[in-house]
């Protein structure tokens, strides 16, 4: 397997379609008040008509900036992109006024969040939250809204849409909230949808529904989503196609099969290795992975996950590491090109004792 | 929503009678009356004790508050022992003009106060937020004749743009009646901008930073829709209660800023009326502006209903 | 009828300043004196538009101005703005509690004799008056030509039916003018006698004032409410009254002596505030304002015109005699010696008022030449000398509160009393209350106004005789009481000088009040629309009979 370093923008399946999504190159500075971070360096991935891409890594390495830089949503006051494409459909994300901005967003993408509990307003019946969306991007009647609004909740599994509709947001719990965000997410039927840890704020027992329904209406809509978590189980439910993320930048990018087998980058290896339900890592070390992420503006020089990385060497930590294309996989670390000691990585990996289960199984997973 | 409107009402009959007691007594506790001056500077002794006897002054004061009182449940609040004009009536009088005051510095009050509330909440922390603050501070300050007194020398007696004094009726002439308005309504209405603004930029940073501005940004609606429609009802609460305290302190505030103004309003009335202890008038203004404030004080509550669907009775 | 203890009804007071002093607190007790930030923002508009306005005038201030503008025409059709200190509480004239509410009796209607701008009695409704030699009646000429603004003849009746509405109402403040008057009898359409249970020199001079002020019978026999709407013959109907507010009026065409109604249109405006009056001023919005003594210089900056006229209004601390130490004479001659009236006029008038020690200032015929202004000699020393081995003494003085400028006016009077040795607590009061605070004996002293009546036996009656409300002593010597009633007694001016001189020294010389100073009567007129002015000198009232714009 030949190994070589690529830009960032590569990507890694040959898709002749346009994709939906394209990110290219992204980099964000946050003001941390002190100083000016990056949180996002050099990120790329693309997503084609119809897939699941999913978005991986740590609390903190970037992915909801990542979701928020796409939308737009980026702190206004503090953040700032500094580089890249965000190419939705064709169009040049950053190049759009913030009017041009809002006429896409809700309607040609949408996003829904980790907090269903806050996120809707608590003014506003959920209906009425539904149909402004629907008349803003479909600019319909207040009642052709309205139905519409009925519909895409009975659609959610809303029971009684019509008269739930009228409730405010504090008579529904917390995964018929989630319902609720997803029905106005989907209200308008998005070419692409951005669900952020859609189900990490709630029960266990709901969890496994609302990513049953999540995925079920991607199908239904055939739109393309990016599915962003912080969680390698829910991520081999749903996902096509796997970003790994880590301080800030993308470390690996691989098909849900191949990342589950042969993860190309060390830091993936290790998020397998914690996963709840493998007992021990392949080199039997790893629950969870030792250290904490290092922050926004405190990212080592050289290889960012180096001192957290058992394969480090003194290479590893003098310059910044490109992303590498290894067969279908992409991956950002040095054991593939200039380690020729070691072996790579995806040798070293016992195929048949990383698969979890949990990858062939459809049904959704019981709470761990 | 009725009942809730009923029960507040009720709430306020003993809230009247506590106030009217109250400024019954005052008046009656302080030294002096009004026979005095009523009866002239060349009055006799017998005759300033017959006007006394013969305005009920020289019973107890329990008697005479229930006197009152037994009229006023009726609505007969009597007449002025000056002008023996109707109290309601010389209220009725005067009550337009305070009002539209008050309700003009109100207007002062959301027009700076809510862009100023708002430009800052968006630019928290930056040059335009300090600015904002420290002009809300300022004005806080500075008290409201003095600001009156500054824009009569500025913008009327060396600008001539505005006139210094009176007042005209809308009916009389509409252009004049809001030339006469516009500064004494600044004057009232700083103040209660300021507050405004405080509290709507204090209750805004804290709205605009909830996750469901965020879903309103990422649903595409329009700015002024996310602002206005989403965050100013969240964020409304404590600027409507900010603005409910106001009025009961521009009406009072007007007291001064009438005289500033050479306008005769309530408060040139009731500084008359406590001077010359004119009784039924000062219990009259006491009733009627005790009511207005009541009023305003009621709205408010109702709604934090409509703001907040949750402290909604179910 | 003048307000005795009423201050506020006299500049610089005014019951507004009370409230803006309490709102000025927090700048005043940064140092600044309340009337030196009002000052500095007079000054302040004036350096800001005294400049151009002077220029356009040429230099206006006084009669010069006034003069230069004289050349323009009177406009018939024009409309006189005045602005005016005082509100009355009601439009019908025996209602009225304070003399200077006459200011918008005289407009509407006529009285039976006229109070001339010197404050000597002329003809008016009456074109003379005559006493029956044993002083029982006084027998009115009437004129024959007037007409109410109802269209109803004056006549004898009439006169009539309003001397016994003011003898049928015992709560009315002007009742006790009429006094001596038992009844009224109609001798023909033209004359008519008003029956008295004695002489009463002061009728005529109470006839030219409220309680001779004529309503239409028709009005009062149709309920016409009088607090608020016309009823006089005057030569302006009231058109509009707003009580506390304002009283406008337009001319009557029907009026039997046309120069007197110069203007088409008359409106008074109350502003309670001098700083708003003065605002107005200046802004062109009114022709002719009210003044305090403090205004005269921005006033003049901003290219105003002064009329600035002596009066019969007095300053003075009313004592109450029959209490505590000021029982003794020369306890009271004490204080009335420790006064520098001269100071007084300048740092508290401003120049603007002249040195009292009488009641009646010098050029006044009811003045006696035994008590000049300066009676009262500022001489400490003999202050010192007349407490000579008697106790410290010490006193309360009560003042109107927060009423500029009375109490800068009582620290000053505070601080020349402690320099002889005598203690004097000012004690601040609400304006409207100082005279039941004194009159019932609930402090010894108090510092306040008078005067400003067009008679002496009337000012007599307020503030000596036995049975006046604000003569908390309830007693007169009686050799002052034998003076006073003779000057009741000869109906004649130059038979009463002597009475009314001898009373005035009696009181100069046991010291029943102790009178400071005669302010001067300020107005300020835009001399460009005004060609002049002149102010009464019986006092602080608003004249606007004849007076026209250009
Ligand atoms: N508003 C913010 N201000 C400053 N730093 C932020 C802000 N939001 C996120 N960050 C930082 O940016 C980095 C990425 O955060 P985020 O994208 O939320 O991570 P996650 O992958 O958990 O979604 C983190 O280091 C976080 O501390
Ligand atoms: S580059 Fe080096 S430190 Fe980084 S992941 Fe690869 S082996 Fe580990
Ligand atoms: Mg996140």
């Amino acid at each position: 397997m030949t190994a070589s370093p690529t830009t960032h923008d590569a990507v890694s399946d040959a898709t002749t379609v346009r994709p939906v999504l394209e990110v290219r190159g992204l980099f964000v500075e946050i003001d941390t008040g002190d100083q000016r971070a990056a949180v996002l360096s050099d990120v790329g991935f693309s997503i084609a008509p119809g897939e699941t891409l999913g978005l991986v890594g740590e609390s903190g390495s970037g992915k909801t900036m990542t979701a928020k830089a796409i939308m737009g949503l980026l702190p206004r006051l503090t953040a700032r992109v500094t580089g890249g494409e965000i190419v939705l459909d064709g169009v040049d994300l950053l190049g759009l006024s913030t009017k041009q901005l809002r006429e896409i967003r809700g309607d040609t993408v949408a996003m829904i969040f980790q907090e269903p509990m806050t996120s809707l307003n608590p003014a506003f019946t959920v209906g009425d939250q539904i149909a402004e969306t629907v008349r803003r991007h479909r600019g319909v009647s207040k009642k052709a809204a309205w139905a519409r609004t009925v519909e895409v909740l009975s659609d959610v599994g809303i029971a009684a849409a019509e008269r739930r509709s009228r409730s405010y947001p504090h008579e529904f719990s917390g995964g018929m909230r989630q319902r609720v965000m997803i029905a106005m997410a989907l209200c308008c039927e998005p070419a692409l949808l951005i669900a952020d840890e859609p189900t990490t704020a709630l029960d266990v027992t709901v969890q496994a529904q609302v990513l049953d329904l999540i995925r079920h209406m991607r199908e239904a809509l055939g739109m393309a989503m990016l599915f962003v978590t912080h969680d390698l189980g829910v991520i081999a439910d749903v996902s096509d196609r796997v970003v790994v993320m880590y301080a800030g930048q993308v470390v690996e990018q691989s098909g849900v099969l191949d990342l589950f087998r042969r993860p190309a980058h060390p830091y993936t290896e290790a998020l397998l290795n914690s996963m709840p339900g493998v007992e021990a890592g392949p080199r039997g070390t790893l629950l969870s992975i030792p250290g904490q992420p290092p922050a926004a503006g405190d990212f080592p020089v050289g290889c960012r996950f180096h001192q957290r990385c058992g394969y480090a060497a003194e290479e590893c930590t003098t310059a910044g590491i490109p992303l590498t294309v290894v067969g279908a996989q992409e991956t950002r670390c040095l054991l593939h090109t200039d380690l020729p000691s070691r072996p790579p990585l995806v040798d070293l990996v016992p195929e048949d004792e990383i698969v979890p289960e949990v990858l062939l199984d459809a049904e959704p997973r019981e709470p761990r | 929503m009725t009942r809730l409107v009923g029960k507040r009402l009720l709430a306020v009959v003993p809230v009247m009678l506590i106030v009217s007691l109250l400024s019954f007594a005052l008046v009656a506790l302080v030294p002096g009356d009004a026979a005095a001056t009523l009866g002239g500077p060349s009055a006799t002794v017998e005759q300033i004790a017959a006007i006394r006897a013969n305005l009920g002054l020289d019973e107890p004061i329990v008697t005479r508050y229930l006197g009152w009182l037994g009229h006023a449940v009726t609505g007969d609040l009597g007449r002025s022992l000056f002008s023996d004009q109707p109290v309601l009536g010389a209220i009725g009088e005067r009550l337009p003009v305070t009002l539209t005051l008050a309700v003009g510095a109100l207007v002062v009050a959301v027009v700076l106060g809510l862009p100023a509330g708002l430009f800052a909440a968006l630019n928290r922390g930056r040059w335009q937020d300090r600015t904002i603050s420290a002009g809300a501070a300022g004005s806080l300050s500075v008290p409201n004749y003095f600001v009156g007194m500054v824009l009569i020398i500025v913008v009327s007696v060396s600008f001539g743009w505005l006139p210094a004094t009176g007042y005209t009726a809308f009916a009389a002439d509409p252009a004049e009646w809001f030339r006469h308005l516009v500064l004494p309504c600044i004057a009232l209405g700083l103040v209660p901008a300021a507050v405004l603004a405080r509290q709507l930029r204090g209750a805004l940073v804290g709205v605009l930073a909830q996750d469901y501005m965020r879903t309103a940004e990422a649903k595409g609606l329009r700015g002024d829709q996310v602002l206005l429609k989403h965050a100013l009802k969240n964020a409304a609460i404590a600027p409507i209660t900010a603005v409910g305290t106001q009025f009961a302190l521009v009406l009072g505030g007007s007291v001064v800023v009438e005289q500033v103004f050479g306008i005769s309003g309530l408060g040139a009335l009731v500084i008359t009326a406590v001077q010359q202890r004119d009784i039924p008038l000062i219990q009259g203004i006491v009733i009627v502006a005790a009511v207005l404030v009541q009023v305003v004080n009621i709205a408010v509550d109702l709604s934090y209903g409509w703001l907040n669907p949750r402290v909604r009775v179910a | 009828m003048a307000p005795l203890f009423r201050p506020d009804r006299e500049p610089p007071a005014s019951p507004s300043t009370g409230v803006l002093d309490v709102a000025l607190a927090p700048i005043l007790r940064s140092g600044l004196s309340r009337r030196n930030v009002l000052r500095l923002l007079a000054a302040g508009g004036a350096t800001v538009v005294g400049a151009p306005l002077l220029a356009a005038c040429g230099g206006g201030s006084g009669s010069g101005a006034a003069a230069g503008a004289a050349s323009a025409p009177l406009n018939p059709t024009g409309t006189l703005k005045m602005t005016y200190h005082l509100a009355p509480n009601s439009m019908d004239p025996i209602k009225m509690t304070t003399g200077q509410f006459l200011s918008y009796v005289w407009p509407m209607y006529d009285t039976l004799t006229m109070i001339d701008l010197n404050g000597d009695v002329q003809p008016m409704l009456a074109t003379r008056w005559d006493y029956a030699p044993d002083g029982s009646a006084l027998t009115l000429t009437l004129r024959s030509d007037v007409k109410f603004h109802d269209g109803t003849p004056f006549d004898a009746t009439a006169v009539k039916v309003n001397v016994e509405r003011v003898l049928g109402t015992p709560t009315s403040p002007v009742r006790g003018d009429l006094q001596h008057v038992t009844g009224v009898e109609v001798v023909d359409p033209t004359t008519v006698k008003l029956l008295l249970n004695g002489p009463d020199a002061a009728l005529p001079a109470v006839l030219g004032r409220n309680s001779g002020a004529m309503v239409s019978p028709k009005a009062l026999s149709s309920g016409v409410d009088l607090n608020t709407q016309d009823g006089g013959s005057g030569a302006y109907k009231l058109v509009d009254a707003k009580l506390g507010a304002h009283a406008y009026y337009e001319r009557f065409d029907g009026y039997w002596d046309p120069p007197a109604a110069a203007v088409k249109r008359l409106e008074i405006d109350a502003i309670a505030d001098g700083q708003a009056r003065l605002n107005g001023m200046r802004t062109g919005a009114y022709d002719l304002s009210y003044l305090t003594p403090t205004q005269v210089e921005p006033a003049k900056a901003a290219g105003l015109a002064i009329a600035e006229q002596r009066s019969l209004w007095y300053i003075h601390i009313a004592l109450n005699w029959s209490r505590g130490q000021l029982v003794d004479p020369d306890v009271r001659r004490a204080i009335a010696h420790a006064f520098d009236r001269d100071a007084i006029v300048k740092s508290i008038y401003f120049g603007h008022a002249a040195p009292a020690s009488g009641v009646f200032p010098d050029w006044y015929w009811a003045s006696s030449p035994k008590v000049p202004g300066s009676f009262y000699t500022f001489d400490p020393a003999k202050s010192k000398q007349l407490l000579a081995g008697k106790d410290p003494v010490s006193f309360e003085m009560i003042f109107p509160a927060g009423s500029d400028p009375y109490p800068q006016f009582a620290a000053l009077l505070q601080q020349q009393l402690k320099d002889v040795g005598i203690t004097m607590t000012p004690r601040p009061v609400d304006i409207n209350q100082l005279a039941t605070e004194y009159s019932q004996g609930r402090t010894d002293a108090l510092l306040g106004g008078g005067g400003q009546l067009p008679d002496p036996t009337l000012l007599f009656r307020t503030l000596f005789v036995e049975k006046a409300y604000f003569n908390p002593a309830h007693q007169t010597p009686p050799d002052l009481a034998t003076a006073m009633a003779g000057t009741e007694k000869s109906t004649v001016r130059d038979q009463r000088v002597s009475a009314v001189q001898q009373s005035v020294d009696i009181i100069a010389n046991d010291v029943l009040n102790v009178p400071l100073i005669y302010p001067n009567v300020l107005f300020a007129y835009k001399p460009d629309r005004v060609p002049s002015y002149t102010p009464s000198s019986v006092g602080a009232y608003a004249p606007t009979r004849g007076v026209g714009v250009t």
